[in-house]
C-alpha cells in the first residue's frame, strides 16, 4: 500500500471515528438503544462507490475495532461488528443491482445494521425479546439511510465523482 | 429517488407496520398470569409467581452468585458477583414496562449465564 493510500485510509477512518463519537454524544431516542444516525455510513458509502468493496471492508473493520477500543466498549463491539458486517454485505449486494442508487444502498445498509445488532441481542439474551424493537428501528433506518445516502451523494458529486 | 428505491422503502415500512400489528395482537391481556422463570446456562432453575414476593438465590458450583428479587409488582436482579454488573443495572421488569424495555421481559447476566424472564401464561 503506498503512502497516498495509507493517508487516505487514515483520513477516512478518522472521519468515521469522529462521526461515530459525535453521534454517540447526541441523545436520539434514549429509550431505544440502537437508534443511531449512522453518520459513519456516509463515509463508508463514499468508499464503496469511489474506492471499491475491499476498501470499504478495510474501513469497516478499522472503524469497528478502533471505536470499540476507544469509546464504545468491548461488549458494544460485538453488536457493532455484527451490524456493520451485515450492513456492508447488503450494501455491496444491492449496489450490484441496477435500479438502485446510493439512496437504496444506504437504506439497506442502515436496515442491515439494525437487524444485525438485534440478532446479536437475541443470541445473547437467548430470547426473541429484543425483536420487539424491530418496527421502530426499521422506520428509523429508512430515515437515517436516506439522510446518509443524500450526504454521500452530495459529497461524491462535489468531489468530482459523478452522480451516484 | 428511483422507482425501485421507493418500492424498497415502502416495502420495508410495510414490513415494519406488519410486525408492529403482530406485536399488538400478541400483547398479553390484563389479568394474565405472570410468572418469573430463572434459567442458568439455558436450563430452568426456578419458576415463580410474580404475585408472590420472594428472593431467588442462584449459587453455582463455581462460585457464581446472583440474587433475583420478586417484589409482587416486578422482578429485578438485586445483586450479582459478575464483573460488569449490567444485570443489576437493567432495572425492574414488570408487566407495565415489558413492552418498552429493550430486552423486553428479560434480565440477563452474561458472565454468570443467568437469564431471568417475566412471562405471561395466556
Amino acid at each position: 500500500m503506498n503512502t497516498k493510500a495509507i493517508a487516505r485510509y487514515g483520513l477516512l477512518t478518522a472521519m468515521m471515528l469522529i462521526l461515530g463519537f459525535l453521534e454517540s454524544r447526541i441523545p436520539v431516542a434514549m429509550a431505544i438503544p440502537g437508534v443511531k444516525l449512522g453518520l459513519a455510513n456516509a463515509v463508508l458509502l463514499y468508499a464503496l462507490y469511489l474506492m471499491g468493496g475491499k476498501s470499504a471492508l478495510i474501513l469497516m473493520v478499522l472503524k469497528v475495532v478502533l471505536s470499540g477500543l476507544s469509546f464504545s466498549g468491548l461488549s458494544a463491539m460485538m453488536y457493532s461488528a455484527a451490524g456493520s458486517a451485515l450492513s456492508l454485505a447488503l450494501m455491496v449486494l444491492l449496489k450490484k443491482i441496477k435500479g438502485f442508487s446510493v439512496l437504496g444502498v444506504s437504506v439497506v445498509g442502515a436496515v442491515g445494521h439494525n437487524v444485525g445488532q438485534l440478532a446479536v441481542a437475541c443470541l445473547i439474551t437467548g430470547s426473541w425479546a429484543p425483536m420487539a424493537q424491530l418496527p421502530l428501528l426499521l422506520a428509523s433506518a429508512v430515515l437515517t439511510g436516506i439522510a446518509t445516502g443524500l450526504a454521500a451523494r452530495l459529497t461524491v458529486k462535489h468531489l468530482g465523482g459523478g452522480n451516484i | 429517488m428511483k422507482k425501485r428505491e421507493i418500492g424498497l422503502i415502502v416495502g420495508i415500512l410495510v414490513v415494519a407496520a406488519g410486525l408492529y400489528g403482530f406485536q399488538l395482537l400478541r400483547a398479553p391481556r390484563a389479568g394474565a398470569h405472570w410468572q418469573v422463570r430463572v434459567s442458568v446456562d439455558g436450563e430452568e432453575y426456578a419458576l415463580a409467581e410474580l404475585s408472590q414476593p420472594q428472593r431467588i438465590e442462584v449459587r453455582q458450583p463455581d462460585g457464581k452468585e446472583n440474587i433475583v428479587v420478586v417484589d409482587g409488582q416486578g422482578v429485578y436482579m438485586e445483586s450479582a458477583n459478575c464483573e460488569n454488573q449490567q444485570c443489576v443495572h437493567q432495572g425492574v421488569v414488570s408487566p407495565e414496562n415489558i413492552a418498552d424495555r429493550y430486552l423486553g421481559g428479560s434480565i440477563v447476566c452474561l458472565p454468570n449465564r443467568v437469564l431471568v424472564e417475566l412471562e405471561a401464561e395466556q
